[in-house]
């Protein structure tokens, strides 16, 4: 039971920290918006170097890109905060129904890895050549985000027997 | 004869402020000049506003005062403002591969000193 608990608990923290992160970024909407243009301006990575045909310059893009950053964490904040629900109120079920219960919460931790990871180290980090900018560098907060995620996703989508504690 | 027109004669414009009264202090991109007495702003400077200098947004900058002159410098710009007004003289765009600082160093042979400054 404690373990099931703990598994909800867990994707729980994760849905609020999401759906903060979310609300914060539309209530103080320019702080990261900052972020957002420099990194696909690429305007702070080495000048002169070969990739700079992949900066975008233009601003309704910059909105458009952080509106979808915005609305893919209320998306994952939603989904774990609904999937720790259910597995809550599933944790007293045998094992099957249990497991079958963590769907939504799976969804959520796997769309929050994919967010940090493939959007902000992949497309931010690699392509926008993010890696580059001692000044727009949202790299090390990026993986304690996606291996924050990637670590309960592992815990929850362990399979729970009965027998467990 | 031709007559004058005084009003096309311009006086010679009267420096109100020195280098003396002032202070400069760079910060997050932005320069200001304060009143020493007062703390008071006299003017600010967005480095990033200028074209071309959008990397300077939020940044370190170096600042001092050479004469008339503010220089700032941030993420290998640099820019000289008047004094008095906190106008654009000239900007120039010396950045490089990597984050080196911008490091400033005035005087040279024939003056009392030397010093640098870096961001």
């Amino acid at each position: 039971m404690i373990t099931r608990a703990s598994k909800s608990l867990l994707t729980l923290s994760l849905g609020i920290f999401a759906l903060l992160v979310g609300v914060d970024n539309i209530f103080d909407y320019g702080t990261n918006f900052a972020f957002v243009q420099h990194v696909l301006s690429m305007d702070t990575t080495f000048p002169g170097n070969k990739l700079m045909w992949r900066a975008i310059t233009s601003e309704w893009v910059h909105h458009a890109a952080y509106a979808l950053i915005i609305a893919s964490e209320l998306a994952v904040g939603l989904l774990c905060v609904a999937g720790a629900w259910r597995m809550f109120a599933a944790k007293s079920r045998p094992g099957p129904q249990f497991n079958r219960a963590k769907a939504l919460a799976i969804a959520g931790l796997a769309a929050g890895f994919g967010l940090y990871f493939f959007g902000f180290l992949v497309i931010g980090g690699e392509w926008f050549q993010m890696w580059q900018s001692t000044a727009w560098n949202g790299q090390e907060a990026a993986f304690r985000f996606a291996a924050s995620f990637g670590l309960v996703l592992i815990f929850v989508a362990m399979e729970d027997g009965d027998g467990w504690p | 004869m031709a007559m004058t027109d005084f009003r096309e004669i311009e006086a010679p414009r009267m420096r109100v402020l020195t280098a003396g009264q002032v202070v400069a202090v760079g910060h997050a991109g932005h320069v200001h000049l304060l009143q020493l007495e007062s703390g008071n702003t006299l003017w600010s400077y967005a480095l990033s506003g200028r074209e071309g200098a959008t990397a300077c947004e939020g940044q370190p900058v170096t600042v001092g005062i050479v004469g008339d002159v503010v220089l700032a410098g941030a993420m290998g710009h640099v820019f000289a403002l008047d004094l008095e007004t906190g106008d654009l003289l000239w900007h120039k765009d010396h950045r490089a591969r990597g984050a080196g600082e911008t490091t400033f160093a005035f005087g040279g042979p024939g003056s009392d000193y030397v010093s640098s400054l870096a961001t």
